[in-house]
């Protein structure tokens, strides 16, 4: 009977997205308004970490560790092992050897687990730098973008054949997104597929990166618009797909509260994205699809404002903010089937 | 007829501009690239000026006096430097201005 329910759910689920085609731009619109599996994740349990009352919502594996963006720190990451253990606090904040005024990490690593060397973005000189965290042994250049006003990276991600795939974000501009390659220095940007209210674009059209594995995959996931686009390797735009009814993304005012994205990732040839729901607490999601953008499954989540998933362990971390402590918590989770490796 | 009414709108919007205008805080100068972009935008923006013979688009972009700033995903405008900054803006607002180059 479970299982029948199950089957039945899902037969819903499907029948209740909506799928508008526009020819004029050669892409697809999807309004998903229900997804065939909905769960809410039980917690293992939860954690302060030491240096928790620096943390932001920025966390990301590297082999073992686990790396955390910090701010009001002299630092600008904490590490901690998979038993959650403050390692180190890295990257001395400044102008010196070794030292940077601001570094983002959007989970690249290789190496040895136990000795990852890190992909880091350092904004203001747009370079692309590696770094070894465990012990921190100073950075090394990867790849150097021009630096000019109008080259003002929010994300930056490597792939496989050393060409680096970003959005860029100029102030009172709108997110775009662009490529540069490393060994011939070319800078390319992708046609604004989306349009937005020129008053309220740097803010309405700020979005999350994603790159799948080898490239050919590219997802944005906007944070002010319950919105992910899907994009082939050329930048073409292949889907749009909305959590709710459609938004005309030109009307969207700075301060309308339309629920939106925090991050967005691939999970082996999986997309998973953080839903921040805005209008209710303690609703936000975890929201899976393929790679084709099909709704999979959907995960409560409380309040994470942050996720890291540690496939290794099978494990799933999400930080939420104490506000009455001013820290933020780990809560630990397995992760959801659907997300583990080989499925 | 649409671009006869897309002229008068920049004709409106450089007469009150002119007059209007103070001292901007402009923090990037960026040209325009083609007549196009400014008739697809010229009913959204605040204000156009002509100094010396260069026309420049004025923006306005609004602005917060403070951010959350664990909330790193996201950027906001710096009411007091008018910069790009990491973090969720709140608080009180404003506006800093943004100014495009333009030859007509």
């Amino acid at each position: 009977m479970a299982k029948l329910k199950q089957l039945a759910k899902a037969a819903l689920g499907i029948l209740a997205f909506t799928t508008v085609s526009c020819h004029d731009e050669g892409s697809q619109t999807v309004e998903v308004f229900d997804f065939p599996h909905e769960e809410t994740l039980d917690t293992l349990r939860s954690v302060t970490p030491a240096y928790s009352e620096y943390l932001t919502n920025s966390i990301n594996m590297a082999g073992d560790y686990i790396m955390a963006a910090v701010y009001k720190s002299p630092y600008l990451f904490s590490v901690y092992n998979r038993n959650y253990e403050l390692v180190d606090t890295i990257v001395p904040k400044g102008h010196g050897s070794d030292e940077m005024m601001s570094a983002m990490y959007f989970g690249q690593w290789e190496g040895e687990v136990a000795n990852p060397s890190v992909r880091v973005f350092e904004p203001g000189s747009n370079k692309f730098l590696k770094l070894n965290i465990v012990p921190y042994s100073g950075t090394e250049l990867v790849g150097a973008m021009p630096t000019n006003e109008d080259l003002c990276p929010s994300r930056v991600l490597q792939t496989q054949d050393s060409t680096l795939i970003g959005i860029n974000l100029a102030p009172g501009g709108q997110s775009t997104l662009f490529r540069y390659s490393i060994s011939d220095k070319s800078l390319t940007f992708a046609t604004d597929n989306l349009t937005f209210n020129p008053k309220a674009v740097f803010y309405t059209s700020q979005c999350g990166l994603a790159v799948s594995e080898y490239g050919e995959g590219i997802a944005t996931s906007y944070n002010s618009i319950p919105l992910i686009c899907l994009y082939d390797k050329d930048f073409k735009l292949l889907k749009k797909i909305f959590i709710g009814p459609e938004i005309d993304t030109s009307t969207v005012k700075t301060d309308d509260s339309y629920n939106g994205f925090i991050n967005i990732e691939y999970v082996g040839d999986k997309i998973a994205a953080l839903y921040m729901n805005v209008k209710e607490k303690n609703s936000n999601k975890l929201l899976v699809f393929d790679k084709d953008g099909t709704p999979l499954a959907s995960y409560s989540i409380g309040n994470s404002i942050g996720i890291c998933i540690d496939s290794h362990s099978g494990r799933m971390l999400s930080l939420v903010y104490d506000e009455e402590a001013g820290l933020m918590k780990f809560y630990i989770y397995n992760i959801p089937t659907l997300l583990s490796q080989g499925n | 007829m649409k671009t006869k009414q897309s002229f008068k709108a920049i004709a409106v919007t450089v007469a009150v501009s002119l007059a209007a205008y103070g001292v901007a805080n402009s923090f990037m100068v960026r040209p325009v690239e083609n007549n196009n972009l400014l008739m697809e935008n010229v009913e959204a923006l605040t204000e156009i000026k002509e100094i010396g013979t260069v026309w420049y688009i004025v923006d306005e972009i609004p602005c917060y006096s403070e951010a959350n700033e664990i909330m790193i995903h996201y950027s906001y405008i710096n009411c007091g430097t008018c910069e790009s900054e990491m973090g969720q803006g709140k608080g009180n607002s404003g506006s800093c201005t943004k100014t495009r180059k333009f030859n007509p």
